[in-house]
């Protein structure tokens, strides 16, 4: 088994690419199955698409059916192989219903194959009003003396409530389906376009729901498919187009209500399509005598309610205004009321609702406006009556409706205005255009370019710093050492010491007091040494002295001229003459400059 | 006499300064007038004066602005921003001239590093040198105290001590750090509308790339009447001087 359908599809796959090397034959026919058609009579049209090689790439035939309605295509393939030879073969048909009666043309379709297009002969059928078509048996027992005319027991019926109407007032139409046995796959086939009417669809059957109806003394089934609301939009004489519906038919003998004709015979129908009249409406223009100048288009019939909430308040909080106009008509024609704001109330756009209802078959609704007033000052305001104008087209007049005034008590006195902060109308600020910020104020005075890394006196000041702090590190350890070093001391001291006893000695030398004179020289200079030596000064003399100085290493010449000035101040205390002036200069002078070299030395 | 002396040093520094404050607020009015081009002229006379002052170099950059002169814009923007580095002003308007230029700015590659080199140059040269010396001589008043004192040093005393000593020399090297790039890194601005840069200083060279008015460069060496400048990018090329201004 495997083994052959594999041979065979072998089989296709060598015959389709030794197709590639015939030549291309195709043949591309159209056929219908009748000439003469009913209106409601389905047509079939086949084309029929043969070739020795695949079609299944083929695009759909362009075909021209603008004067029919057109279901389908349904395609079939079929592929057939006899001697060898494939061929492949496309059927699509088409189910046409005629919109018109008379002659009508079926253009040749056009079938773009490789680089070759194929055209089909055009077919020209004979369309009749109604049906050519042999009705079912048992309704044609029922009326068998009328003429077997389809219209007898199925027809649409389009009813308008009105023929004449204004411009803006509703007119219902009803579309109901009349029949008198039982129907299938009821569906629109076209439904109209309205021209000149703003449309509200009211109802619109979902299933058939049939009511008894006698016509012309006919019982029927009456089942409403469609009810809409046209309201006119301007004046003049208006055509509705027709709606059209397609149902299927039962057809073929049988019984009714035998199970047999269900089961077997139920399937044998067939589709006819039904068109409503189309209607002529007269639409009036609204009188132009007595129309108030608030007027703006509402046409039906409206009623006014305002309400405002809360009426007292402090200053600055929002009143809220609700204006509900409700009733019956096109709510799209109803604008916007104005309010008329006394000034110290500020007044935003309002938020619109609308509700939309159907009373007794018309149209119509409310819309609600919401209003928001915030009054900026405080006192008792009012805001004026709002007024609502329409037009009436049953009692054929305009009505004005006006609200009560609205009194708004806002308390307190008027506070800093901050609208914005009850969010009715923030919004971000906008950014329209950028530029570079503006210049600096004028100046008492300006800025000299200073860099104080590139001054001078700016590093002299860093560098004191440092050197202020070195100078006080000496001056404190210098002082540190006087207070625990008595040697230091004494010998950090032992030249001012002398200097003062020198100086001493130089006022007793200006009162030639001889003695004293050189005692003070000889005290200079043993105190001077005991200091500098760290010694007692108390038992110091010539000697000893001169034994610490050797000791010290101080040279001997320096040692010999301090024993001979001690030695001659000695001897000057205590001789009988009094020094000559000169001399005592010569041994102050001396004095002082051993002191000096000492100094240095020890 | 040395009073009569500092008396006319001082009254001549105060005419002048009143003198140079004049000018400018009456290049001021002259701006509000929309008078830019004679506002920019009378700004740029008191710049000559030697007045260096971030408000007075803020305007002038406005002012070369509204003149359709955005490099010098810049460029002025630039030298302001020296002067007051964190002014609100002085940012927007550069961050608007730069947008507004023909050369688009190099992104920045890395956010971190952007924000260091903001931290880096947050301070102005002036407020690091003052804060320098004032903690120099907290660090100078510590050290005085301590040695004056003749009771052992406190844990507390020693860490503030060794804290102040730290941040001097924190504070120092980020000065001297500061004063190294001042010195060493010479930034400039494209002033002309265009600017051929070519691979040696000479019109004969050639052209490396070109760079448009209000783009910053580095300058890099000055020779006879041509600069070595450097793009963001690193990539180097020799302008007439003419060209650039340097900040």
């Amino acid at each position: 088994m495997w083994r052959s359908a594999s041979i065979l599809i072998g089989w296709i796959l060598l015959c389709g690419g030794a197709g590639q090397g015939w030549a291309q034959t195709l043949s591309f026919d159209a056929t219908v199955d009748h000439a003469r058609y009913g209106q409601a009579d389905p047509i079939r049209l086949r084309l029929t698409i043969t070739a020795n090689e695949s079609i299944s790439h083929l695009p759909a035939p362009e075909i021209d059916l603008k004067d029919f309605h057109v279901e389908g295509p349904g395609v079939s393939t079929q592929m057939n192989i006899v001697n060898f030879k494939t061929t492949f073969t496309r059927e699509l048909t088409y189910t046409l219903y005629a919109r018109r009666t008379g002659k009508i043309t079926i253009g040749s379709a056009r079938l773009k194959f490789g680089n070759k297009t194929y055209e089909t002969r055009p077919i020209t059928v004979e369309i009749a009003a109604g049906s050519t078509r042999q009705l079912p048996r048992s309704v044609r027992q029922n009326s068998s003396d009328r003429n077997a005319n389809i219209d007898e027991y199925l027809f649409v019926a389009a009813r308008p409530d009105r023929k004449k109407a204004y411009v803006g007032q509703q007119i219902t139409v009803d579309y109901d389906l009349f029949y008198r046995f039982q129907l299938h796959n009821v569906g629109f086939k076209e439904i109209p376009t309205f021209t000149g009417f703003w449309v509200k669809e009211l109802f619109v059957a979902q299933q058939l729901e049939g009511r008894r109806e006698v016509v012309e003394g006919v019982a029927f089934n009456a089942a409403p498919l469609r009810r809409v609301g046209l309201f006119p939009t301007h004046a003049g004489m208006h055509r509705v187009d027709p709606l059209v519906v397609s149902c299927d038919v039962p057809q073929g003998p049988g019984r009714r209500g035998s199970l047999f004709d269900d089961l077997l015979l139920g399937r044998a129908s067939r589709t006819v399509l039904l068109s409503s009249d189309s209607l002529e409406v007269e639409v009036l223009p609204l009188p132009e005598e007595g129309r108030p100048e608030e007027f703006t288009g509402a046409v039906g019939r409206f009623a006014l309610n305002v309400q405002s909430q809360p009426s007292i308040l402090p200053v600055g909080d929002p009143v809220t205004v609700t204006v509900t106009i409700g009733g019956v008509g096109n709510l799209d024609a109803i604008e916007m009321p104005k309010i008329e704001v006394p000034p110290g109330i500020k007044a935003y756009d309002p938020k619109i609702e609308e509700e939309e209802s159907i009373q007794n078959g018309l149209y119509g609704g409310r819309r609600t406006y919401e209003y928001i007033l915030i009054p900026e000052v405080g006192g008792m305001l009012e805001v004026p009556p709002i007024r609502f104008v329409y037009f009436d087209p049953y009692q054929e007049m305009y009505r004005i409706l006006e609200s009560e005034p609205i009194f708004v008590n806002s308390q307190g006195a008027a506070a800093i205005q901050e609208p914005e902060s009850y969010g009715l109308s923030r919004r971000d600020i906008q950014v329209v255009g950028q530029d570079i910020r503006y210049i600096k104020p004028n100046a008492e005075g300006l800025g000299r370019g200073m860099d104080l890394y590139r001054s001078v006196g700016f590093w002299v000041l860093q560098g004191m710093l440092p050197l202020a702090f070195l100078g006080f590190l000496f001056h404190q350890r210098h002082r540190q050492r006087l207070e625990g070093d008595v040697a230091y001391a004494r010998r950090r001291r032992a030249r001012g010491e002398a200097g003062r006893r020198l100086k001493r000695a130089g006022e007793l030398l200006a009162v030639e007091d001889g003695g004293e004179f050189h005692a003070e020289i000889q005290r200079a200079l043993l105190a001077f040494l005991a200091d500098r030596l760290n010694l007692a000064a108390a038992g110091l003399t010539q000697e000893s002295s001169a034994r610490a100085l050797e000791a010290k290493g101080v040279e001997a010449a320096l040692v010999k001229g301090m024993r001979d000035l001690l030695a001659q101040c000695d001897f000057a205390r205590f001789a009988p003459t009094a020094p000559k002036r000169g001399e005592m200069e010569q041994v102050q002078a001396r004095a002082e400059k051993l002191i000096n070299r000492l100094e240095k030395v020890i | 006499m040395l009073a009569l002396v500092l008396l006319v040093l001082l009254h001549g520094m105060a005419v002048a300064q009143s003198a140079t404050a004049n000018l400018y607020n009456q290049a001021n009015g002259l701006y509000s007038e929309g008078q830019f081009e004679a506002a920019r002229d009378r700004y740029n006379q008191v710049a000559e004066y030697g007045v260096e002052d971030a408000r007075l170099f803020y305007n002038l950059g406005n002012a070369h602005f509204k003149a359709g002169e955005l490099g010098r814009a810049i460029l002025w923007y630039e030298r302001a921003l020296r002067l007051a580095p964190r002014d609100d002003d002085i940012e927007a308007n550069l961050r608007f001239a730069n947008l507004v230029k023909q050369d688009r700015e190099p992104e920045e590659g890395n956010v971190v590093w952007g924000f260091l080199i903001d931290v880096f140059f947050f301070p102005s040269l002036n407020e690091l040198c003052l804060s320098f010396s004032f903690l120099f001589l907290v660090l100078f008043v510590l050290g005085v105290r301590r040695m004056w004192s003749r009771t052992a040093i406190s844990a507390g005393g020693l860490v503030l001590l060794v804290v102040c000593l730290g941040l001097v020399t924190l504070d120092g090297i980020y000065l001297g750090m500061r004063i190294y790039h001042q010195e060493t890194v010479e930034e400039g601005i494209i002033v002309a509308d265009q600017g051929t840069a070519r691979s040696g200083p000479g019109e004969e060279q050639t052209t490396v790339f070109v760079v448009h008015e209000g783009t910053k460069v580095r300058i890099a060496r000055r020779q006879e009447d041509w600069l070595l400048v450097r793009l963001i990018n690193g990539q180097g090329g020799w302008l007439p001087a003419s060209v650039v201004e340097a900040i």
